[in-house]
């Protein structure tokens, strides 16, 4: 077996795939079991697997968006570690280095032996998958071969990504912690980031988000590249009573883009390879100019999440959006000692760290971490004051909690409305703030408020502020927020089913009346009981008309609440219908008559009774006289008052 | 063949080589000898092409080394640590090297199976230190190399197989013109088979010589002076003296014939030249580089 040819060596490649053997032998076993399963069904005359052409095309097509970059992108790490430790252990690098191959030559046998333990499972598992379809009767089509090229494409992409870690480090344990680091580095830190500013910045909140989702290749992969399915109605006399009709890949250019992506990967990987010095063995980042970004970005994060745990645990709160700059300077300036010194003693292997020449960095980032603090508490960048224009705003979305909507709509009048209600909150802010602390008054109104503006040049502002109102303090702000948070006209068209707005579901549930523990429900949909959705939807019209219902808030105790579903049709197009869904929540209260009388009849009791059983409800839960309600600072508690003596 | 010039190789601040000069003539067998940390075993990384220099030149025949398959065909090495693969059998192992090296010669591998009883169906991690040894020379060898870079060769081998380690490789000096380089402190056994010396300090070669010119440009002389005479004549340039009785033994820089002269003008009553031993011409070469023996008293 001698090479020919000095970017290849036979003997190298046949060696490192003969060594690894149990490692791609029992990856080819489980790649086998669903063969054997099919096979086995078959003998036993069982028929759960479906043989029907389309059922196969879409077996392979969830297989090749779901299953395949999620194996490759476990099994990539391993065959990474496994061809290139020898980079790593100045005994190996010695040899393989001074034996007659060339640098390219051995990159390209390691590589490709790499790829190869990772397809061998496939080979052997989908040769035998392939030929056991063939056998019971089943077919190949162009999925097969999609799901083929889907295989070997999010195997290359992941093993260059590894191999490219690979040749980043000098150190065995570092290249398995780079790569799941490097793989979600962004995604992280885009919300470790969002989680702490939205701490301190009023109007922020944090919410899960994925702006960084396209350099996080396994969430994109798994979350983008989809299978779109449609099925026949109900049709008895097919398999499981449905019929597919329709399957396809859909985004599958993600699968392309990155493949293309490890290319690059693994050109860049032959340049770090030729440039790499054998003395790196043993080192952590063997890529000297990395080391400083590495440490960067270590730093950044451990002072984001170590800072705010010290600054939630040692200052007074962090849910109250103002900024206390000294215990954050303390807490942030803590957390980037540790960071900064952690991280050299990791990269340096040694806990000997504490020396002159470091202090420069740890006093850059101690200048940053403070104009940071100062940028955020004097909102240096017009974050929190930030309010759109008129001009800018192509349409608003308002929340209240629970994320049932309030108002939504794009003409100029709620546009304007909205920005005035931001503007006011904003100019009221430590009033707001000030409530959210201390619930010492009885009758609180707590509600918030989610400002979603779609702009006009495509982009999105959000903001969401809990409000917090006492109605004897604040009735100015009271009466405003109640005027802007009930968009009577839109709960109007909801109800009516009026403007593309369809009730798809409502549930209910009654407090007074409990069965085995829990409160009486019950549920209408649409197909079966629309003559009942009808009434208690003008039920509730008719006491939003009269005033007997205020979306959002009311004194009263409730003592049932109605869930009503919604959608609304956004787009249609020649293949699809796109529906927007959401709720709308009602708190059934004692004064809204109308809605007691339809639940009354739909229960076919007298409204007599239900007012009976209504203040039976509400009678027992007061034990006594009610006198206030408060937050009392020595339990932690929110507790409410009665006089219980005669 | 292999010429190394004006090395320098850096690692982290760290100067190992600092303008190294090496030239080992083809067919010839040169010892690199020097005391610990003097950089031998990074010289040697140089010539494999397992380092980069950072300046200078590392060519064999000519031609550089670094990356260069067709010069690492030519040339075998058996390191202090010999690297083999964790569940290797030795047969494993020639299979492995067969296919790297293009003039690997399996008719020699089983001729010198003679030379190395060792079952070739073993593991080689289940063999001692030694066995692997000769498990590295068994494999090196055979594959014929123009070049053979030895890093401590005998080291942990017992004396007969020293033996016959060195005659194997005298052998290929001859019979093919193997050009050796040996990297040992073991300077008794050098000196039996190195014509061709290198004395390195500090990352540099401080001497490089052919070994009867270095023993040439040295003596140890065993003097007697007359009754009158209790210390060596401060005019007299030597490089070690010491005393016992009333001989003198003074090592000098210089061959017999000149180191006589030297001293006739002090009629010395006897005067014996010995041959310097290699291990002698080490220790009082490095002396002027502050490297010498302290008589320590614990």
């Amino acid at each position: 077996m001698k090479s020919k040819t000095s970017l290849f060596n036979k003997t190298i490649f046949v060696s490192n795939i003969k060594r690894v053997w149990p490692f791609w032998g029992l990856l080819s076993f489980a790649a086998i079991i669903p063969s054997v399963f099919i096979a086995m069904e078959k003998i036993r005359g069982y028929g759960i697997f479906s043989i029907d052409p389309m059922d196969i095309k879409h077996m392979y097509y969830v297989f090749a968006a779901y299953g395949a970059p999620f194996i490759a992108f476990g099994s990539a790490m391993i065959a990474a570690m496994i061809v290139w430790n020898y980079l790593y252990f100045p005994k190996s690098v010695g040899f393989f280095h001074s034996i007659p191959i060339s640098k390219t030559g051995l990159f390209v046998t390691q590589f490709a032996s790499g790829l190869a333990i990772m397809l061998i499972p496939y080979l052997i598992g989908g040769a035998i998958f392939i030929l056991t379809l063939l056998l019971i009767g089943g077919g190949f089509s162009m999925a097969t071969f999609v799901c083929i090229g889907a295989v070997i494409a999010d195997s290359f992409f992941f093993f260059s990504f590894a191999t490219l870690i690979a040749h980043l480090t000098g150190h065995i344990l570092a290249l398995p912690a780079l790569y799941l680091a490097f793989n979600f580095i962004c995604i992280a830190l885009e919300n470790i980031i969002n989680f702490v500013i939205s701490n301190f910045v009023y109007g922020l909140v944090y919410d899960m988000s994925a702006k960084t989702g396209f350099l996080t290749p396994v969430y994109k992969l798994l979350s983008d590249v989809d299978v779109y399915t449609r099925y026949t109605e109900w049709n008895p006399n097919s398999y499981g009573g449905i019929e597919l009709v329709e399957v396809r890949l859909d985004h599958y250019e993600w699968i392309l883009i990155y493949a293309a992506v490890g290319v690059v990967f693994t050109i860049g990987s032959l340049m770090l390879y030729n440039k790499r010095k054998s003395e790196a063995a043993g080192d952590v980042i063997s890529t000297k100019c990395l080391k400083p970004v590495i440490l960067t970005v270590y730093v950044i994060s451990v002072t984001c999440l170590l800072g705010m745990l010290l600054y939630y645990i040692f200052a007074e709160g962090v849910t109250y959006s103002k900024i206390n700059v000294c215990m954050a300077i303390l807490c942030f300036g803590v957390a980037l000692t540790i960071g900064y010194y952690t991280g050299i003693m990791l990269l340096e292997k040694t806990v000997k760290v504490f020396k002159k020449k470091y202090l420069t960095g740890l006093a850059i980032g101690a200048v940053l971490t403070v104009a940071m603090i100062l940028c955020v508490k004097f909102d240096a960048f017009r974050v929190e004051r930030r309010v759109p224009k008129l001009g800018q705003v192509k349409s608003v979305d308002v929340l209240s909690i629970n994320d049932v909507t309030l108002v939504a709509g794009r003409d100029d009048d709620l546009i304007r409305k909205t920005i005035d209600m931001h503007k006011y909150i904003l100019e009221n802010k430590d009033v707001v703030i000030s409530r959210q602390k201390n619930y010492t008054d009885d009758n609180v109104y707590y509600g918030s408020l989610n400002l979603i503006y779609e702009l006009k040049d495509g982009s999105k502002l959000s903001r969401y502020y809990p409000i917090v109102l006492n109605k004897n303090m604040d009735k100015e702000f009271l009466d405003k927020y109640r005027d802007f948070a009930c968009d009577q006209d839109l709960i109007e068209l909801i109800l009516h089913g009026n403007d593309g707005y369809e009730i798809s579901d409502l549930n209910y549930d009654i407090y007074w009346l409990q069965e085995d523990d829990h409160s009486y429900s019950d549920r209408f949909t649409p197909e079966e009981s629309p003559d009942k959705i009808k009434k208690m939807c003008d039920a509730i019209r008719a006491d939003l008309r009269a005033g007997l219902w205020t979306p959002g808030f009311s004194e009263e105790e409730s003592v049932a609440h109605i869930n009503i579903e919604y959608k609304k049709l956004d787009q249609k197009t020649s293949e699809r219908a796109y529906y927007s869904y959401d709720y709308v929540y009602v708190e059934v209260k004692p004064s809204m008559v109308n809605t007691l009388k339809a639940i009354s009849e739909l229960k076919g009791v007298p409204y007599e009774q239900t007012e009976k059983e209504i203040k039976e409800y509400l009678d027992s839960f007061n034990e006594g006289n009610y006198i206030s309600r408060g937050y009392d600072e020595d339990s932690g508690f929110m507790v409410e008052v009665y006089d219980i003596t005669e | 063949m292999i010429e190394i010039k004006d090395l320098v190789k850096t690692f982290d601040g760290f100067k190992a080589l600092d303008g190294t000069n090496i030239v080992v003539p083809k067919g010839s067998v040169y010892g690199l000898v020097g005391p610990n940390g003097a950089g031998k075993s990074t010289v040697i990384r140089h010539i494999l092409g397992i380092y980069k220099e950072d300046s200078g030149s590392v060519t064999i025949d000519g031609t550089p080394v670094w990356d260069n398959q067709s010069v690492k065909e030519r040339c075998a090495s058996i390191p202090d640590d010999w690297y083999y693969f964790p569940n290797a059998t030795i047969k494993e192992m020639m299979h492995y090297y067969k296919g790297i090296y293009k003039n690997f010669s399996e008719e020699r591998y089983e001729k010198l199976k003679e030379a190395f009883p060792i079952d070739e169906k073993k593991m080689i991690r289940h063999l001692s230190k030694g066995m692997q040894k000769q498990v590295a020379f068994w494999l090196a060898l055979s594959t014929m190399p123009e070049c053979l870079i030895l890093d401590e060769p005998v080291d942990g081998l017992d004396p007969v197989m020293r033996r016959q380690v060195w005659s194997l490789m005298m052998s290929d000096v001859s019979e093919r013109g193997t050009t050796v380089l040996v990297s040992s402190h073991n300077l008794r056994e050098l000196e039996d088979v190195c014509d061709h010396v290198g004395i390195m300090d500090k990352g540099k070669v401080l001497i490089e010589r052919d070994l009867n010119e270095l023993q040439d440009n040295m003596v140890k002389l065993q003097v007697v002076f007359g009754a009158d005479v209790t210390e060596v004549p401060k005019d007299i340039p030597v490089l070690h003296v010491s005393k016992l009785g009333r001989v003198f033994t003074l090592i000098m820089r210089m061959n017999a014939e000149r180191a006589m002269e030297v001293l006739k003008p002090y009629s010395p009553m006897l005067v014996d030249a010995i041959p310097l031993t290699l291990e002698e011409i080490f220790i009082y070469e490095l002396g002027g580089e502050n490297y010498e023996v302290k008589d320590i008293v614990i």
